[in-house]
């Protein structure tokens, strides 16, 4: 069956549509939103991201994609370059191995996974950074940062189940 | 649409699948690459940052005019409740203000005629560029912003940036029109600062904490919690005299500052372009104030980051002992 022009582009669109709302998401993440004492502790949503699609849509959520969204999140917010990379590369391949365990499993438990390897990529992301300023951080915006973004996992991902179903089935 | 099964895949090109484990590891080697390289702190990874911000902070400056405006509203709101107490205690502060301008007038009238008559060096102009705070970024671990406003508005790297209370922190990235403000809270941040009364001077080092730490002050000074902390302008990129903040608290841990800047209202960002007559850091060109000469001796002045030797304080001494002959 040979695909037109038009087609390809269509399918092109579909495929990069988890990637392109993920920078879009980091992007919205860097707004002033002038609430008091709310820029240290903004979710991050990058990490719901690649977790989300490399989850549900692997294929849409490659390796390399997972490179890309943490070395945008990495030059624009000014953190640590690398690091965020890292960590969501670890996450994708954490994924990529355990994926028999999130196939058809319910919301919460997918939830579940979510916070523990939220966890875990807090921990490093915490560790990583002091060792590459050389002072130890204090771990209070880490811990309620890890908690803003366990929070706002089930909106994000209700908005990513939309659009699953919307633009790619 | 195609959803392949992971193992099956697997078994069935080994190939393929050797190539995926290699290009991942592939993709970690490149990360860990990108943190030596973030390390160093190369000029390829500063044009790469600018780059990126040049290119989203017209889309931030667009999205974040909403949020600023609603935010505006609302802190609207609530100061209409309380315009009756406040227009009362403006009334008081004008009426006490007016005293402080005529003093202000007289000293300033009193210190121009001195320092013609000592031939005092003249303070270089300074000059000042705007712009709109359009991201606050960072996270847990990163205490910077981006404003609209870049090289081509004149902002170049190192120069103080300004909230309307004090001073919030020094240009880290310039691009061409944006710039990133490392804050003074920063854990990457530190600043040349004078105790105001005092004149002892100190290094304000940020921990990402809310209030900074005040480090290495002389032995002998003992911070009063209150005590106004001002810029030094040693270093010759700040200039002397921005105010700062408080000390909050002063005890064995270590010095706290509360700064004037808060970070809550942080709309505009005001650059302070601030020319020396000489090259940076040469001797003479930074006019020494002739009130606050330090009051200590050349051993316990002012450290020099990173290496923590005291000779720091060896530039305005000499410059002061350059004008001595003349008094």
């Amino acid at each position: 069956m040979k695909t037109s022009f038009w087609q390809r582009i269509d399918l092109i669109a579909r495929q990069v549509t988890p990637v392109l709302l993920t920078l879009l998401l980091v992007t919205l993440t860097l707004v002033p939103y002038q609430i008091p004492d709310f820029a240290p502790i903004v979710p991050w949503l990058a990490l719901i991201s690649v977790y989300y699609w490399s989850v549900h849509r692997p294929d849409l959520m490659p390796a390399a994609a997972a490179f890309l969204v943490g070395l945008y999140h990495d030059l624009a917010s000014g953190t640590a370059l690398g690091v965020g990379v890292l960590i969501l590369l670890l996450v994708h391949a954490l994924i990529a191995a355990q994926r028999r365990f999130f196939i058809s499993r319910s919301f919460f438990v997918v939830w579940a996974g979510f916070a523990i390897i939220a966890l875990g990529a807090s921990v490093l992301l915490w560790l990583l950074n002091a060792v590459l300023a050389g002072a130890l951080i204090g771990p209070r915006p880490a811990v309620f940062q890890f908690m803003t973004t366990v929070a706002a996992y089930p909106p994000l991902a209700w908005l990513f189940a939309q659009v699953q179903r919307a633009i790619l089935r | 649409m195609r959803r392949p099964a992971g193992t099956l895949l697997t078994l069935a090109t080994p190939i393929r699948a050797w190539a995926q484990r290699f290009a991942f590891l592939l993709l970690v080697g490149a990360a860990f690459a990108l943190m030596l390289v973030g390390k160093a702190d190369t000029v390829f990874v500063e044009r790469a940052r600018t780059a990126i911000t040049d290119a989203v902070t017209p889309v931030l400056d667009v999205v974040s005019r909403p949020i600023a405006s609603v935010a505006n509203l609302l802190r609207e709101g609530q100061e209409l409740a309380a315009l009756r107490a406040q227009n009362a205690a403006l009334r008081q502060e004008n009426a006490r203000l007016q005293h402080w301008q005529t003093v202000a007038r007289r000293l300033q009238a009193e210190n121009a005629a001195l320092s013609q008559l000592l031939n005092v060096a003249p303070e270089p102009s300074t000059s000042y560029t705007t712009g709109r705070v359009v991201a606050d970024t960072g996270g847990a671990f990163v205490r910077s912003v981006l404003i609209n406003a870049g090289a081509a508005q004149g902002v170049e790297k190192g120069q103080a940036a300004l909230a309307g209370d004090g001073l919030a922190g020094r240009v880290a990235e310039v691009g061409q029109r944006s710039a990133r403000i490392l804050l003074l809270t920063d854990i990457n941040s530190r600043i040349p600062v004078v105790i105001a009364d005092s004149r002892f001077r100190g290094i304000l080092a940020g921990d990402n904490t809310a209030n900074p730490r005040l480090r290495y002050l002389p032995e002998e000074a003992r911070p009063q919690t209150g005590d106004r902390i001002v810029t030094s302008g040693h270093g010759g990129v700040f200039p002397p005299g921005l105010p700062v903040g408080r000390v909050a608290r002063a005890g064995e841990s270590g010095v706290r500052v509360a700064p004037f800047a808060d970070w809550n209202r942080m709309e505009f960002l005001r650059v302070v372009d601030y020319r020396m007559p000489g090259i940076l850091m040469t001797d003479g060109a930074k006019a020494p104030k002739p009130p606050g000469t330090p009051r200590h001796s050349p051993a316990d002045s002012l450290p020099e980051l990173p290496s923590g030797a005291g000779e720091g304080g060896t530039l305005t001494e000499r410059a002061v002992q350059a004008k001595a002959p003349e008094e």
